[in-house]
Formats: C-alpha cells, structure tokens, sequence
C-alpha cells in the first residue's frame, strides 16, 4: 500500500516537472523566436511609446529567465494577461471554450469506439479471414490519411454536397438558426474516424490473443455456445486493454480536436489556438498551449495511475 | 547489408507497390517543377475554369494552372520534413547511441530526460515554435528535430543496449578493440535496421505533420503551393472548382499511403530478418 502511494507520488511529480518544462517551451519560444516580440505583439503601426509600454510590462526588459519566472507566477496566480487583439482577459476567452473542446474530445471518443471495437473484435476474432483483410486494409488506409483530408472529406461529401448536415458549428451558436444538436455530428464523426484505426488495431490484437486462449478453446470444446464465449471470455479480457488503448488515443484526439474544430469552425480551444497563431496574439496562445498541454498531461497520469491500480503486478514492482 | 533488407520489402506486395508510389512521387516532387507547363506562380488561365487542354486540372481561384501548383508543390511538403527527420536522428540518435552502448548513472539520466521530452504534446511544442516563428524554414526544420529526436532516441538507445550486452561485441572487446571502433564495426550495423524502420515511420509522421500545420495555415504562407495549403483554399471554392481541392488532396494521399506502405514493408522485413 505504502509502495503503490510512492508510486503515485513519483509520477505526479514527473508529470508536474513536464508541465514547467512545457510552460518554459512556451515561454521561451514567445521570447525568443521572433526578432522583436513587442513589435510582433503589437504590429507595424504601435508607436515607440507602446512598445516600451508593452516591453516593461510583460517584463521583456529584464533578461528571459527573470521573464519566465515572472511569468510563471503570474500564471499560478490566476493572472493570465489580456488578448492583445480584443482586450478581453484570456481567461474569459478560452474557459467558456474549454467545455466545448471537451466535450467535442468525448463525443469523438464515443464515435471512435462505436465504430472500432466491433470492426476489431470481428477481425480479432477471425483472424486471418477474408473479413479480418478487408477491415485491416481498410483500417490501413484511413491511418494513412492526414487528419484534416478526413474532416475536410467529411465536410464536403456531407454539408456541400449532400447538404444533410450543417458546414460550420459555430454558425449555429452565433445566429441561433438551424438545429444545435446537428452542428456536433460532423465534427464528432471527423474526430471519432481520426481514432478509429490505432483502437481498432489493438482490439483486434486483444481479441486475436484471447479467441486463442485454451479457456477459450476449453470452453468451446465443452459445447458453449460461441455468443456466450464470446461475452463471458474474450470480452471481459479485452476490457482489461481498454485503458492502454485510452492512453494511445489520447494523442491522437488532441492532434484531431485542433484540426477538426479549425475544419468546422468549432468553437473551442483549439481553434481558438489557431486563430491566435495567425493573429499574433501571443497571451492567447501561451494560455491555449499550456492549458491543452496541462490536459494532456494530466490525463495521461490519471491513466498511468488507473493502470497500476488495475494491474498487482505492476503495483508491487513498478515495472511488469 | 542494405541490398539484401531491400531485396525483401520488395518480395512483399506492399513493399513493391509502396516502392513503385514512392518513384512516382519522388518524380513529382524532384522533377515536378521542371515539367509543369506554367509557373506555379503565374495566372495564366480564366480563374474557377474547369479542365482544359492547356490545364489538364483547371485552374484556382486566381487563375493559376492547378496541376503545375501540385507538380511544383511536391518540393515544399517533402524536404523540410525530411531535413528535419534526418536532424532528429542526428540529434536523437548519435546521443542514444552513445548512451545505450555506455551505460552507467549518465545513461539513466539521459532515459529520464528523452521520458520527460515524450510526455510533452507534440503538436502543441511544434505549433508554438513554428506559430512563433513563423514560416523560416530554419525554425520548421528545427521544430521537427526537437519534436522526433527523443522518440527516435529512445529506440536508438534500447537497440545499442542491447547491442551491447550481446557476444560479438564482447568478443571485439576480448579482441583489444578501441570503443569507438566497437561502436562502429559492431554495434552500428545491428541498430541499422530497427533505426531504418524508425526512419521511415518518422518521415511518415513528420511530413504528415507539416502538411497540417499549412493546412492550419501556421505553415507555409500564401502564395506557396504547399499542398496542404491548397487543400485549405480548395475547400473554400470546392463547390465551384473542386479540382483546386482534389488534385492536392489525392497527391497528398498518395504520398501517405506510399510512406505507410514501404514503413510497414520495413517493419516486417527488418522484423524476419531477426528471428
């Protein structure tokens, strides 16, 4: 008990140390990188008075590591500037998305596992078939598309050409015409398809191992019918690689959470992002960057800890 | 060594039909400028026109020629991702390499950093630097470095570890052999063919990779022919000429799908020739 807190313990300071080293990236790249960062800031027509308005108060006066520190503290204090672009506070701008990206990531989770846990298991389960080819080819093909080509294909074969579905989500929100409900099914869909393969090919691997398992062939042997060998064999072992497969997907659907909100104007954070890059808007993306950067690290160490509470093994060790 | 790895991808179907999309592309991207029939710069046609004789795939909304946009845009999807791949392994792998094979207390610290540098979000590193940056070429190709080189280091580390607890490699040291020589003669070529593998799956990606962020429109900048670029003007105008749209995407694709093909080929030729 005392080792698996320990544990615990040593991965969430592991993940808290990945945080700063990513919220220094952050910093020093909005430093560094461009050659005059209060004129890319504030753009060609600022006067000299505003620059040096701007330098001493984002402290680029001071060398960057004295900036970064200041910054960092301002960040743990809630202080997250202002957008440069609509003088808004940061924080108001991107909370409000934050709920929506969310909950875009799990509708598109949901989809993702609709759609690929039966094509695996039925290519698990027989493998080798003429059935598992077909899906595993078909499973090839789309992780070798790029993300936005799905959206991008979604979006046109669905709302321009059929027209069954709206283009854009945000839209919906601004002019209140059209069905809200619908403006999620495009984009949930483009994301969910983006995660269907890496799931898909694990379960079909899970499946494959168990349906080989001699408690399965036993079981056969003994006259069960196969459905019910099915759910009360092979299933409940495959459950068991859920949370590995999780931790995999997760990559996968931040990449796609950005391209497919950009795709289908969403209103989240990750389009949010995006436009800020172009606009120049530096607060927003530091604030963006962070605070998806601190999701996908936090989840991932919730998913490591779930593991190593699910697994003995590796709750004694710390290794398998 | 190399000759008989690459005589067994092509005895796969996969293996010879990436192999063949890859030559066609490599022929896009190397002599696409050169037999393109106008500039990829120039407007030389009615814009939004439809296929002709004199643009076989129409043109864009500026009456650019789209397929020499595609011949000629080949260039800027391909070599900045590649250039950085090979930085990554330059970065990512000589330091795995030396540190696998050499162990000790400097080997766990360097596990430790390359664990920390894969737990951060990839995108999210890549968009700030090139979001940052801007399109410089020099911060694209070093974004990728910085991004690939701990996944990359992390397989070249384990592969030279492991090289280096086997026999051949204690006979060499029974033999008086010099580390470096070791290193070279011995441990090299048996991590070739794991790093081969990952070379190409991180071309994959990087290259994928780069096409999104043109299409985010972080990237390349306008009037650029990237594809990924095209593909986010095509979509504007898709439902007037869905050409500026199809001709990038199914390039893009064929690109992937060759990429992909010839990874996997890789991973099973290098996968057979170790059992």
């Amino acid at each position: 008990m005392v080792r698996t807190t320990w544990l615990f313990a040593r991965r969430s300071i592991v993940a808290v140390f990945t945080l700063l080293v990513l919220s220094a990236v952050v910093y020093f790249a909005s430093r560094l990188l461009p050659a005059n960062p209060a004129r890319a800031a504030l753009g060609k027509t600022a006067s000299a008075a505003q620059v040096h308005r701007f330098i001493v108060q984002q402290g680029l006066d001071h060398s960057a590591l004295a900036g970064y520190l200041q910054w960092l503290g301002h960040v743990l204090t809630g202080n997250w500037g202002t957008s440069l672009l609509s003088q808004s506070p940061v924080v108001q701008l991107a909370l409000p998305r934050l709920l929506q990206t969310f909950l875009l990531a799990v509708l598109g989770f949901i989809v993702g596992s609709l759609i690929a846990i039966p094509l695996g298991y039925l290519a698990g389960a027989r493998a080798d078939s003429r059935l598992d080819l077909a899906i595993s080819s078909g499973i090839v093909g789309l992780a070798a598309l790029p993300e936005f080509v799905v959206a991008v294909a979604l979006l046109v074969i669905f709302a321009v050409e059929l027209r069954w579905l709206p283009v854009t989500s945000g839209a919906i929100e601004s002019t209140g015409y059209g069905n809200p409900l619908l403006a999620y099914v495009l984009p949930a869909a483009s994301l969910g398809l983006v995660v269907v393969p890496q799931m898909a090919r694990q379960v079909r691997i899970t499946a494959s191992e168990v349906a080989r398992e001699q408690y399965v062939s036993a079981a056969v042997l003994r006259g069960i019918a196969p459905r019910r060998v099915a759910l009360r064999y092979i299933i409940p072992a495959v459950a068991g690689r859920v949370v590995n497969v999780f931790t995999l997907t997760l990559a996968a659907l931040f990449t796609g959470v950005v391209v497919v909100e950009t795709v289908f104007g969403y209103p989240g954070v990750g389009q949010l992002l995006v436009t800020s890059i172009g606009n120049n808007d530096s607060p927003v993306v530091e604030f963006c960057v962070v605070l998806m950067g601190t999701g996908y690290i936090m989840l991932n160490l919730a998913a490591d800890l779930f593991v190593i509470a699910l697994n003995p093994r590796l709750r004694r060790t710390g290794v398998m | 060594m190399v000759p008989p790895l690459l005589r067994r991808v092509l005895s796969y179907r996969e293996g010879r039909f990436g192999f063949a999309l890859l030559i066609v592309i490599a022929f896009i991207v190397i002599g696409g400028p050169f037999i393109a029939p106008d500039s990829p710069f120039a407007t030389t046609g009615i814009p939004l026109s439809g296929p002709s004789l004199a643009h076989l795939l129409g043109t864009d909304e500026l009456g650019r020629d789209v397929l020499s946009r595609v011949l000629a845009g080949g260039r800027d999807v391909v070599l900045l991702p590649v250039a950085g791949i090979l930085g990554a392994f330059l970065l990512g792998g000589v330091t795995g390499l030396i540190s696998g094979y050499g162990g000790g207390w400097p080997d766990r610290v360097y596990t430790a950093v390359v664990n920390v540098a894969l737990s951060v979000p990839a995108l999210l590193v890549v968009l700030i630097l090139v979001g940052v940056g801007k399109d410089s070429p020099a911060v694209i190709v070093t974004a990728i470095a910085l991004v690939y080189a701990p996944g990359i280091a992390r397989i070249v580390r384990g592969a030279a570890q492991a090289a280096g607890r086997s026999e051949y490699v204690d006979v060499a040291r029974l033999r008086g052999e010099g580390v470096t020589s070791i290193a070279v003669r011995e441990v090299l070529p048996n991590v070739a063919g794991t790093v081969a593998v990952q070379l190409a799956l991180s071309c994959t990606q990087a290259v994928l990779l780069l096409a999104t962020l043109d299409f985010l429109g972080v990237g390349a900048q306008p009037p650029s022919p990237s594809w990924g670029l095209m593909i986010a003007d095509g979509e504007q105008i898709v439902v007037l000429q869905p050409l500026t749209l199809v001709g990038p995407a199914v390039a893009l694709m064929l690109l992937a799908l060759a990429f992909n093909l010839l990874s996997g080929a890789l991973q099973r030729a290098v996968a057979e020739r170790q059992r």
